[in-house]
């Protein structure tokens, strides 16, 4: 039995897509079979991050309505044996499907993939609650900056009043150039103000933006720091030991002696 | 630390303070004047009988549904007040 995640922010454009793909692509390296859906019915881009935009013919909508098999609503990467997307319908809006019919299909789901995992759409409205109602989990993204991290803290309110407990936090597009000069709220910072606990923190990388050009999600890049970071995410998702970054010059050292 | 920060005022800690008053009065749904206000006279009636460090004095809501929530369905408030030592004995003792 699988667990189910949804990914979610409130505000629009702090990296829900990038960091659903990147986890999700992460998990699958690490062997673990892995679902990802587009709970954003109207303006699907899951698809496009991952590179799967052409294989489309049916989606989720067409499959809560029983309009295809659920093998024909999954896409599969072309990358990963054991990853798949199931697109949102780019032509219905967020009322195609309910609270109800997310239920069932994450239930349905989590029998078959280690982790389901949910892209929601930005907002607090009907497409918040559809990508709600199935999760066990959430993730909330958040970048530092002042009109995430409110919208964040409302998020978290709603997802403790959905019944999840425990949600944990991403800190996206961090700076230290800028947290260093105290121009950026630093990590602990932004975890402080939003009370709950840090699952990691993603460096501002310019492959993420070359990643999504390409279709092929950062962490398929070993060069990408951002790539790394979600890495380490996918290591603790799947529970695995995370090993510390040492932090100095000589603890560096230390560490490559000690590899021999 | 870098010396030009002396002279300059940093834009993290002027948006972390303005999070905190802002994030507190929307979770408890009350204006951000009666949260300072509530904030001000706490310390007033502790000041009679304790010194204490008002600059470090920090106010927190918790979600209403949050499961570390004391009381199940209401938000809550936590003020932190950090005591320095109690008064000499006064008229207030009695």
């Amino acid at each position: 039995m699988g667990q189910v995640i949804v990914v979610t922010s409130g505000k629009g454009g702090v990296g829900k897509t990038t960091t659903t793909a990147n986890i999700g692509t992460a998990l699958a390296k690490l062997g673990k079979s892995v679902v990802l859906v587009d709970g954003d019915i109207g303006l699907r881009n899951l698809d496009l991050v991952m590179g799967l935009e052409n294989r489309i013919v049916y989606d989720l909508v067409d499959y809560v309505e029983k309009k295809c098999r659920l093998n024909q609503a999954l896409i599969k990467d072309k990358r990963f044996e054991e990853l798949y997307i199931m697109p949102a319908a780019q032509t219905k809006d967020k009322n195609a499907v309910n609270p109800d019919q997310m239920k069932a299909l994450c239930a349905e789901l989590k029998e078959k993939f280690d982790f389901v995992i949910i892209d929601c759409p930005a907002g607090i409205e009907q497409g918040f609650k559809n990508a709600v109602a199935g999760a066990e989990k959430a993730i909330v993204v958040a970048i530092p900056e002042v009109s995430s991290i409110r919208d964040a803290d409302r998020i978290i309110g709603l997802l403790y009043a959905e019944g999840i407990e425990d949600p944990s936090l991403v800190v996206n597009r961090t700076r230290p150039d800028m947290i260093k000069k105290n121009d950026m709220l630093d990590i602990e910072d932004t975890r402080e103000l939003l009370g709950i606990k840090l699952l990691g923190a993603i460096p501002e990388d310019s492959c993420i933006i070359e990643a999504s050009n390409k279709g092929e999600p950062a962490v398929t890049n070993p060069n990408s720091k951002a790539g790394k970071a979600y890495d380490k995410i996918a290591r603790q998702l799947a529970g695995m030991e995370v090993e510390e970054e040492p932090k100095g010059f000589f603890e560096k050292i230390k560490k490559a002696f000690s590899k021999k | 630390m870098n010396i030009r920060n002396l002279f300059k005022n940093n834009s993290a800690s002027t948006a972390k303070n303005r999070l905190k008053v802002i994030l507190t009065s929307e979770r408890s749904q009350v204006p951000e004047k009666v949260i300072d206000a509530v904030t001000r006279e706490f310390a007033e009636i502790l000041e009679k009988y304790f010194e204490v460090d008002s600059k470090q004095m920090d106010i927190e809501v918790k979600h209403s549904d949050d499961p570390t929530n004391v009381v199940k369905g209401n938000s809550t408030m936590i003020i932190v007040v950090p005591i320095l030592q109690v008064k000499e004995k006064s008229k207030s003792w009695e």
